[in-house]
């Protein structure tokens, strides 16, 4: 499974690697030299952004970031959430998503999330959403989803950027899981199902890669936790993280 | 309302201030050691010039790059025209792309403008296009490419237009200091850095050192209240410049400061410097400690001699100066990017052994509620405008009637006083490419800008203000303006999105001015960055208080959150751009002005 990740994860970085940098270098003589007739046209532009990929200390990790190519206003955004701890796997997301720019600071999200073959099997999900910044600068993602069956969850993430000096900068980060419906042979409750905090420490090496440290805490509530109990498992857990950020 | 400043000066990393000496001058054949008399670039003279497009390798940092060149020089050569004569110029592209060259606050027949897309369809790679146009001005202007970022990586130069009568001032020495932005990275690396992250060169950001100074000098109530203003939308007040020091390095006349560029006078001698901001992103604070300049011309145009000791050139803007060193001594010509980031410098003296010392840089500037457009009490205490101001509030009824697109009719403020007309943020803005509207915007005609308004207290040093320019020649046009058009310049620093209006360049449809008719611009910023302006094809008379003296620009510096106004006599037929002087901005930030 890590290997599905992973190899996703690869394609979407060389994909990246060959549209950004065949745009920014080995061709950079051909757009620099452009004239400005055509300078004005929208040029679709590709970036890659791993928002997060660490290791945990119960075993576990995660991989978290997307790549999008388009123009302006409309995007093409395919996602990857990968999570595992104490060596099991919790996520294992493939999204497609169209994103189109509604506002200034909010970009609506439409799309289908794929979770790969967890102990079940595989599902898919139809993704509605928003994601941007708050006033106070909050980045937010809130997403709907509408799976098979009739089942329903919602995803709420936050994050926020504290600048301690130029390149350090301390990142809270927030997720909830919410569900329609009980789920028992994945663990997951309706309502509030599980809850995740996370801090960490990240420094700068250059503006595009960052190394981090932090903390990560996890907590199954309501029925997802009585699943959890039920099977002896924790309910609550608290892990060191160690990873980096990157874009390009 | 108060400007505040950071009080760390110093940067954490230093910008490159060049290769000490060995370095590599082009089109300067005799200077090769730092303080060598580097009087100028080569000068053409002539009604008849071969301009030739090429490339070169260079190296200004220590690493080898590819710059544009003109006839091989970086800039390219100064051009020198006589009023009066018709001048013909060839220029032959040996890119393997399209170029072209514009003639910058020159006034020329729209087809001979060079703004691709517009006067032309540029200049083919291997083709020569013929510009020839009579030469009706006198002054310092500049030339640059318009196509693609050629212009950042060196197509620039300087052009001097001798006068057919007699100039008003004189003087003994003559020099053109062409200020500009070298970055080693490729032009559109800089602009997809700058579009997947506004930020990447701002090493200047707040952060919650800044945070907790505050709450110690102000208390938590105030610095809440302070801080809610930017956070609520997003704003930082830290955005002083979007490309730094980061990545560029400072050039005057192509020279780094480690280079130092140095140019010659006999003491009691009056020396003529012809300030060029042929910069792509930067504008420039200059100054030459320990003399006085006495500003003669601004953009090309005679204006009332008036002393000061500091200049804020915007990009595409001109300044002639007049200074008179009267000892025996080095004074440098210091020029300051407005975020402190980095400086070009050169040397002004009387013995080529002698240079003069490098002054720490100012104080960094933060952006305050002023440039968030939230300002109308600034502009009330303005007397110029105080009149047009009163007028507004008390009589509402005589209100100029908007209509569509930001025109205003009738009852228009009088030639010279800048406009009254209620400011009217378009339907278009509420798009996403906007994310902030100026709404009580001041106006910005007596405003230094964003990092200058106290240097006075602080330094002790007088600085420029466009209020300070009055033509040395009555205004040609006494004409009132028979309408009003109100542009807003607009932004999205998040996204880096840039549009006029909400919109961008090829959404809109052009502004139609009628032929031979005299209007009012009135640019309203809404963003929190100073936009240098640049009409092409016209003068802009900035409407500084006296209408029977308005000095003529080509390129006007509207300050962030602030509104400002200046006459245009349409006398010309053609396509003619209007559009940000910000490179990287430009793209978005840029309408047609057609004239039918």
């Amino acid at each position: 499974m890590f290997k599905n990740v992973a190899g996703i994860t690869a394609t979407l970085w060389i994909l990246a690697a060959q549209t950004s940098y065949g745009q920014a270098d080995s061709q950079h003589q051909r757009h620099s030299y452009q004239s400005s007739d055509e300078d004005n046209e929208e040029e679709p532009m590709a970036e890659v952004s791993l928002d997060y990929v660490e290791l945990r200390g119960d075993n576990g990790g995660e991989i978290e970031g997307d790549f999008s190519y388009g123009g302006e206003q409309n995007k093409f955004v395919a996602e990857v959430d990968y999570e595992r701890s104490s060596g099991e796997i919790e996520k294992n997301e493939l999204w497609a998503l169209y994103s189109r720019a509604i506002s200034a600071n909010w970009n609506f999200l439409i799309g289908i999330r794929h979770d790969f073959n967890l102990e079940t099997t595989s599902r898919n999900w139809v993704a509605v959403g928003i994601t941007g910044e708050s006033p106070y600068k909050f980045e937010m993602d809130a997403v709907f989803f509408y799976g098979e069956h009739g089942s329903t969850a919602f995803r709420l993430e936050g994050e926020y950027e504290i600048k301690l000096a130029q390149d350090w900068n301390l990142v809270p980060r927030i997720e909830l899981n919410f569900f329609g419906q009980n789920d028992e042979a994945r663990g997951s409750g309706s309502g509030l199902s599980e809850a995740e905090v996370g801090l960490r420490l990240m420094y700068e090496v250059t503006r595009k890669f960052s190394p981090y440290i932090g903390i990560h805490y996890e907590r199954e509530v309501g029925n997802a936790a009585d699943f959890a109990r039920e099977e002896g498992e924790d309910v609550v857990s608290t892990v060191w993280v160690l990873g980096f950020r990157a874009w390009f | 309302m108060t400007e505040s400043f950071r009080t760390d000066a110093v940067s954490r990393r230093t910008f490159v201030t060049g290769l000490g000496a060995g370095a590599l001058l082009l089109g300067l054949p005799h200077s090769s050691h730092p303080n060598s008399p580097t009087a100028s670039t080569t000068t053409l003279r002539g009604n008849h010039f071969d301009l030739s497009i090429g490339y070169r390798q260079v190296n200004l940092t220590g690493r080898e790059r590819q710059a544009l060149t003109i006839n091989g020089s970086l800039p390219g050569p100064i051009l020198r025209w006589r009023e009066g004569e018709t001048v013909t110029l060839n220029v032959h592209n040996q890119l393997p792309d399209k170029s072209s060259l514009h003639w910058h606050g020159v006034r020329v027949p729209s087809d001979m403008d060079g703004e691709p897309g517009l006067s032309f369809s540029g200049i083919q790679p291997r083709k020569i296009f013929r510009y020839r146009f009579p030469v009706r001005q006198s002054g310092t202007y500049w030339y640059h490419s318009q196509s693609g970022f050629q212009q950042q990586r060196g197509l620039i130069g300087a052009i001097v237009i001798d006068p057919i009568s007699p100039e008003p001032f004189s003087y003994e020495r003559d020099y053109v200091v062409v200020l500009s932005d070298w970055s080693d990275e490729s032009p559109q690396t800089i602009y997809t850095h700058l579009k997947k992250d506004p930020d990447y060169y701002n090493r200047q950001q707040r952060t919650a050192t800044d945070l907790w100074r505050e709450v110690r000098t102000k208390g938590v109530a105030r610095t809440w209240r302070d801080r809610h203003q930017w956070n609520w939308k997003q704003l930082s007040d830290r955005n002083i410049s979007q490309v730094t020091g980061e990545t560029y390095t400072y050039l005057i006349n192509g020279h780094t400061p480690d280079t130092n560029w140095t140019a010659l006078f006999k003491p009691g001698e009056r020396v003529r410097l012809r300030l060029i901001n042929a910069a792509s992103m930067t504008l420039f604070d200059l100054r030459i400690p320990g003399l006085k300049m006495k500003v003669v011309a601004a953009d090309g145009q005679n204006v009332e001699p008036t002393s000061v000791d500091e200049i804020r050139i915007g990009n595409g803007e001109t300044y002639d100066v007049i200074v008179e060193p009267e000892s025996e001594l080095a004074y440098s010509i210091f020029a300051q990017s407005m975020d402190r980031s980095g400086y070009a410098r050169g040397t002004l003296t009387s013995d080529i052994r002698l240079s003069a010392e490098i002054p720490a840089m100012d104080h960094r500037p933060v952006l305050t509620l002023q440039d968030l457009g939230l300002a109308r009490k600034a502009e009330e205490t303005n007397t110029h405008f105080k009149t047009a101001q009163t007028a507004h509030t008390e009589k509402h009824s005589d209100l100029p009637d908007a209509t569509e697109g930001g025109w205003f009719y009738g009852n228009l403020a009088a030639a010279g006083l800048g406009s009254n007309s209620p400011i009217i943020h378009q339907p278009s803005e509420s798009s996403f490419r906007v994310d902030h509207r100026a709404l009580t915007p001041g106006n910005g005609i007596a405003d230094p800008g964003v990092g200058l308004r106290h240097h006075k207290h602080r330094y002790n040093r007088r600085v420029l203000t466009y209020s300070d320019l009055r033509s040395s020649k009555p205004t040609q046009d006494q004409r009132e303006p028979q309408r009003e058009l109100q542009l807003h310049l607009t932004g999205n620093y998040e996204r880096y999105l840039w549009s006029i209006n909400g919109e961008k360049f090829r959404d809109a449809s052009p502004f139609l001015f009628r032929h031979q008719e005299r209007l009012r611009i009135t640019l309203v910023n809404d963003t929190t960055l100073p936009q240098p302006m640049h009409l092409h094809g016209f003068w802009s008379e900035l409407e500084t208080g006296d209408g029977e003296y308005l000095p003529r620009k080509h390129t006007v510096i509207a300050q962030p959150g602030s509104s400002i106004s200046y006459l245009v006599s349409a006398d010309t037929y053609g396509r003619w751009a209007l559009h940000s002087q910000m490179l990287y901005q430009r793209p978005g930030m840029y309408r047609e002005v057609r004239i039918v």
